[in-house]
This record gives C-alpha cells, sequence and structure tokens, in this order.
C-alpha cells in the first residue's frame, strides 16, 4: 500500500494519490484517473460555480459587511474546494407502545370564603400504535465529526433545488478533484447510523406521545392537569423500512484572506454561493462593547434581583447577571476570532440556541 | 541483542528487523506494512497525517497568532526568539461501534440499498477516534477533531524525523471501554421494546492506527521562555504561552474593576428607582459582576497569559480545516 504504485493509466506519470482519492487528474497529461473504480457510476455530484464567480459572491457579502477592502483578491492565502460525501437515508418505522402514566391533577375546595388547593395523582395507562413516522436523513459518508459548516450545507441542500448528476457527466476542474473526500462509510453501515438516527428520534417523539396521551385522557375526566411522569413504558419500533441514496458529493469552498496580521476565513456554499460563515479577528472597540454589556447586565440583574420582593426570583436574578457578565466578559478578552453567520447557517445556530432555550426553560 | 527488543519478519515483503518488545504495533521500516506484534498476519489500516507547515512556518504562525492576544507585550514582535521545535506524531485509534440488542425472532432483511425489520429492540452505531496512548504531549485538548483532509499512507520515512509515539494501549482494552455506553443504551432500549427477550448482536469494528503531527515550539522573550502547540498537519494554534506587558495587564485589571464598579453603580440606580435605596442594588450589582472581575483577574493576573483552544468553540471548521 503505497502511493508509489499508482500511475497514470494514459501517460505513467506518477499519480498523487492518497488514501482519500477516488479519482485523480494526471498532472502531466490531464487524464481522469479512476482510482476507486467501483464508485465511477456510482457517484452523484452537484455542481458546483465556477471560482471566479464564488469570490465574486463572497466580495457582494464582505462589501455588505462593510469588509470589502479585507476581502480583496491580493489578499488571499489560500482557497480551496471541498466535496463532502453524503448518502440520503429515506426511513421510515412505526412503533407499538403501551405505558403508565401519573398524571398530575390541581385540586381545590372551596370552604365557606376560603379556597384551598392541592395536588392529586391519576395513574393512567395508554397504548397504541404510532406512525407511520417517516423522514429523510442525511448521513455524511466520512469518519468524524460533523460540524456546524457542513450541517448548514446539507441543510441547504436538502431545502433546495440543486441538482447532483452523475460525475462522469458533470466535467470539473482539476482544483475541484484534489477537494473530494473520499467515501469511507459503506451503504449499509449508513443505513446503520440512519436507523439509529431515526429511531432514537422515533422513541422520542413516542415518549412525549404518551405523557400527551394520558394528560389528555385525564382532562377528559375533566381534571385540572399540571403535569405528568411516566412509571413504565415499552416502545417497539416495527415495520422499520430504509432505503438509501447514491453517494452524493456536496461541494463546499473555503477562502481564507490575511490583512495586515489579521487572519479570515470564509467558508461558502459551492454550487450557489452563499456564504455559510465568515471567520474574522475582534476589533477593539467589540470588546469594549462586550465590557459595556457585561457591566451593565451584571448591574441591571443584580440591582432589580435585589429590589425584587420574591426571594427566590431575586435570587435567580442575580445568578442569571453572575452568567451575563461571565459570558459578556469572556467574549471581551475572547482570543481573536468572531463569527458572521449567512442565512444558511442561522438555521443551525438556531436549533442550538433552541436546545439551549429549553434547557432554561427546564431548569425554571 | 538486548534484552528489550525483539527480532521480527515483515509478514509483508520478508525483510527482517528488531522492535522494542514494548510495543503493540510495529511498521516494517522497509514497506512500510504495519502490524500488531502478538499477530503479525492481521494486517491493520495505518495512515498518516501529512505535515503541511514546517517548524519555520509553525513559528510564523505562533508569532502571528500571539500578535492577536488580548493584551500582549508591545515590542513581542522584535524582542522574541526562536528556542527549539520538537514534531511529535501522536498515535490515534479508530473504531467502528455498532451495536444491536435484537428483540426474540426479529427478522431483518438488509439488500444492497435496503433494510427491512419486521420488530426492533435497540441499536447504537457511532465512530469513535481516541488517542492511542496516555503520554500525550501538552496541550493538546480532550476531544480534540482532526480534520477529515490530508490523510496519507503511512510511510516508514516518517520514523527519522519527529518523536513518533508508539501506541501503548491495548486496542482491545480501548475498544471495549469506547463500547460500553453505546452497549447499555442499545440494552436499555432493546428492554423497553421486548422486555428481557433481546439478543446482543456487536459486529464493532477496529478500522485502524493513524497518526497525527504536533509541533511543540518554543520560544524566548526577554530571557524568558513560552511554549506553544501547533496542529503541523492544519496549523491550528493548541496551545500558546505569551508575554503580556506590565502596563497592558495595569489597564486589564483596571478595566475589570471599573467594570464590577460601573455594575454596582448600575445596580444602585436601579435599586433607587425602585425601591428607593441605592446600597443593596450596588452591592447586588457588584456581586452579580463578580465573575466578570474574576475572567478579567485570571486573564491579567500573571504576566504570562496562556490560550487553550476549545474544541466547541471551534465545531465549525473543524472537519474541514
Amino acid at each position: 500500500m503505497s502511493s508509489e504504485a499508482f500511475r497514470c493509466v494514459n501517460c505513467g506519470a506518477p499519480l498523487d494519490v492518497s488514501p482519500d482519492t477516488i479519482a485523480v487528474v494526471c498532472n502531466y497529461c490531464g487524464y481522469l484517473n479512476w482510482v476507486r473504480a467501483d464508485l465511477k457510476e456510482e457517484v452523484l455530484v452537484v455542481k458546483p460555480l465556477d471560482e471566479r464567480e464564488l469570490l465574486k459572491r463572497l466580495q457582494e457579502f464582505a462589501s455588505r459587511k462593510r469588509l470589502a477592502d479585507v476581502l480583496k483578491e491580493e489578499n488571499i492565502v489560500s482557497k480551496t474546494f471541498v466535496a463532502v460525501p453524503y448518502y440520503f437515508v429515506d426511513v421510515a418505522a412505526e412503533a407499538d407502545y403501551s405505558g403508565k402514566v401519573s398524571v398530575q391533577v390541581r385540586k381545590c375546595r372551596r370552604e365557606k370564603d376560603r379556597e384551598t388547593c392541592w395536588t392529586e395523582s391519576r395513574s393512567v395507562f395508554v397504548k397504541g400504535v404510532y406512525g407511520p413516522y417517516e423522514n429523510r436523513i442525511p448521513v455524511i459518508a466520512r469518519r468524524g465529526t460533523e460540524a456546524v459548516s457542513v450541517k448548514a450545507l446539507v441543510s441547504k441542500y436538502m431545502g433546495g433545488k440543486a441538482e447532483a448528476l452523475p460525475i462522469e457527466s458533470v466535467g470539473l476542474s482539476k482544483s475541484f478533484w484534489r477537494g473530494v473526500l473520499s467515501i469511507e462509510v459503506d451503504k449499509k453501515v449508513a443505513m446503520d447510523i440512519a436507523l439509529n438516527i431515526h429511531l432514537n428520534k422515533l422513541r422520542e417523539v413516542v415518549t412525549s406521545e404518551i405523557k400527551r396521551e394520558a394528560e389528555r385522557t385525564a382532562r377528559r375526566w375533566g381534571e385540572t392537569v399540571v403535569g405528568s411522569t411516566i412509571i413504565w413504558k415499552r416502545i417497539t419500533p416495527k415495520n422499520i423500512r430504509a432505503t438509501t441514496s447514491k453517494p452524493v458529493l456536496l461541494p463546499m469552498y473555503i477562502a481564507s484572506y490575511r490583512y495586515g496580521n489579521e487572519l479570515y476565513r470564509a467558508i461558502l456554499c459551492g454550487w450557489d454561493g452563499d456564504v455559510i460563515v465568515l471567520e474574522k479577528p475582534v476589533k477593539a472597540c467589540e470588546r469594549a462593547l462586550w465590557t459595556a454589556l457585561a457591566a451593565l447586565s451584571a448591574g441591571i440583574l443584580g440591582g432589580v434581583g435585589i429590589a425584587t420582593v420574591k426571594a427566590y426570583i431575586g435570587f435567580l436574578l442575580i445568578i442569571l447577571g453572575f452568567a451575563a457578565s461571565w459570558y459578556c466578559m469572556r467574549k471581551a478578552l475572547a482570543p481573536v476570532k468572531a463569527k458572521i453567520f449567512g442565512t444558511s447557517a442561522l438555521g443551525s445556530v438556531e436549533r442550538g440556541f433552541e436546545k439551549t432555550l429549553s434547557l432554561t426553560r427546564w431548569w425554571t | 541483542m538486548s534484552e528489550g527488543v525483539a527480532r521480527f519478519t515483515c509478514p509483508f515483503c520478508g525483510a527482517g528487523f528488531a522492535v522494542p518488545k514494548t510495543f503493540v504495533y510495529a511498521t516494517c521500516p522497509y514497506c512500510g506494512t504495519t502490524f500488531r506484534v502478538d499477530k503479525p498476519e492481521a494486517q491493520v489500516e495505518h495512515y498518516l497525517f501529512s505535515v503541511n507547515f514546517d517548524k519555520n512556518a509553525a513559528y510564523k504562525l505562533v508569532k502571528d497568532f500571539t500578535l492577536l492576544q488580548v493584551g500582549v507585550a508591545e515590542d513581542f514582535e522584535h524582542s522574541t526568539e526562536f528556542v527549539s521545535a520538537y514534531q511529535y506524531f501522536v498515535p490515534l485509534y479508530i473504531f467502528e461501534v455498532s451495536v444491536k440488542a435484537l428483540c426474540k425472532g426479529e427478522k431483518v432483511e438488509a439488500g444492497e440499498e435496503k433494510v427491512e425489520i419486521d420488530v426492533h429492540g435497540g441499536e447504537e452505531t457511532a465512530y469513535v477516534i481516541t488517542p492511542a496512548t496516555h503520554a500525550l504531549p501538552a496541550g493538546i485538548p480532550q476531544g480534540y477533531s482532526f480534520p477529515a483532509r490530508g490523510r496519507r499512507f503511512f510511510k516508514p520515512s516518517v520514523l527519522k524525523d519527529g518523536v513518533y509515539l508508539q501506541p501503548s494501549l491495548d486496542p482491545e482494552q480501548v475498544f471495549s471501554t469506547v463500547k460500553e455506553p453505546y452497549l447499555r443504551k442499545a440494552i436499555s432500549e432493546a428492554q423497553i421494546a421486548c422486555g428481557s427477550a433481546y439478543e446482543v448482536a456487536d459486529s464493532s469494528k477496529y478500522i485502524g492506527l493513524a497518526h497525527y503531527p504536533f509541533w511543540l515550539t518554543k520560544y524566548r522573550y526577554r530571557g524568558r521562555e513560552y511554549a506553544a502547540v501547533v496542529d503541523a498537519s492544519d496549523g491550528t494554534v493548541l496551545y500558546l504561552e505569551y508575554p503580556i506587558s506590565t502596563r497592558k495587564r495595569a489597564i486589564g485589571l483596571a478595566m475589570g474593576l471599573a467594570t464590577t464598579l460601573f455594575a454596582g453603580l448600575v445596580g444602585g440606580a436601579i435599586a433607587t428607582l425602585l425601591t428607593k435605596s441605592f446600597t443593596p442594588g450596588l452591592t447586588g450589582g457588584a456581586i452579580a459582576s463578580l465573575p466578570a472581575l474574576v475572567v478579567s483577574l485570571q486573564t491579567f493576573a500573571k504576566s504570562k497569559g496562556v490560550y487553550r483552544f476549545k474544541p466547541s468553540e471551534e465545531a465549525i471548521f473543524a472537519p474541514v480545516r
């Protein structure tokens, strides 16, 4: 297994082959050699825009963000295509479920002119079939972590109308071939991964369905429901069907710029030139702003917290002030980098934000 | 021949060579084949991430990166000198975890592009990459993700340059530790699906070994040494010590105190508006801003600033770095 083994089929020149290589364009004669012949017919690709066009789109984005001076072509230090391989797996499943739920209900009694209230629990049994529950699940055909940028790319693809074509019919440039990430995950494993994701989601959905149904039943009995806990549950996934697409290569374009001592990096969606994320150094005025925000948020939350009559709310507000001042100060003294997200990445970031929100909701 | 060395014949090219007895893996210096010392016939995948930054480039990265830090000494650029650079290749194990806890009588029909299951228990699938040694050089953060690109086939020539760290942990032991939580989750899913009537089917695989390069760079500023760790494959600075000037430390600390004072005043003003008393609000605001003060103290209390790479903050670029 050494790279010396690969030579151009056309001219015999040595080819630069890494474990990632699917196909490589010969440096001497320009012939396209397939290293992984098994993938030749099979891989689809979303045709990327021309490099000129991509850089133009980035320029436009930069001037909107008042960074036109920075992202000039003469400041480019590196630029590259990366094509990320994905499978899209359609999964459908049903679930038999049953469960016993303890539903907390609020009871009130009026005695003369005074009302007393308390909580009681009702035990509710539920049973049924959920589904079919269907989804299309993107599975990255690489070992390693998924990142926000890659997720943004794939959700953009799934939400858009970009067409994936057989790779041989697309006519791709030399610089593109160098950035193709090889497919490491086979279809069987991809389907396993998709099943795992889908069924975990199904279990989650059915669990909340069990609670909801039990609460509904209690309400039908005329109760005022305040909460519920599952005592035991059974969820059996059944009639599961998974079908996978051919591997699809999604192109992204990465460019970095040097401006004085500062390094800027941008990731673009390869087929329509949308900026996914732009990374830039933190400016002194931004640091000052974060410091001011740290002081202001701590002051307001601390002040209101002390002034609040109810001790536990005041305590909570001060704790929030703690968190806010810590976060803002960390931002103020953060090393070097800030991020500007394009609209497509915002979706993924928002989902992360929602998670934090639901966490705080759970906490309070 | 000394006590701690065993002789081996390469199962691939037939060349003979010596390997210390403590090695779990051996790489043939002639053809580059890697095999397990106790199972020479079982070849493993062995990758190497390429070194894209040499020691001068790594030093330049460190200098550039230092200039971006908060409070770095004014004359840093002209008063530093290069001291040393060591290259480390850190060994990593790559595993594919795939465990299923099937309900008794579960029928699975798996084709090339289709899977059908009638009734199902639990399942977990994941790829896990973990260091193959405890002896990691300082500064490589836990959970550091390695870039998806830039892998090469392992070549014996790297043995000559850099410190090539041997995988010292037993892969099977690491594997079972890694697998454990996935197995537990699959079983608990199956218990929810079909009670105690389940069977565990484990088709997890050990994929192979990869070596990843880092630079440990040292530089001197006004007679004091500072260290930095740089990812030699993609140029990320992972750990950095840098000098902070006295003037900037004073400013930073003053700023921290001013933040607390200002927060107190704001708190006081609000409390005056709401309850007509100033002092409790002053205390409240000041207390709430204490974490900010602590953060600025942490940064400016010492004359040696420290930067550490945080994987969670870098999750955006990670796989395509």
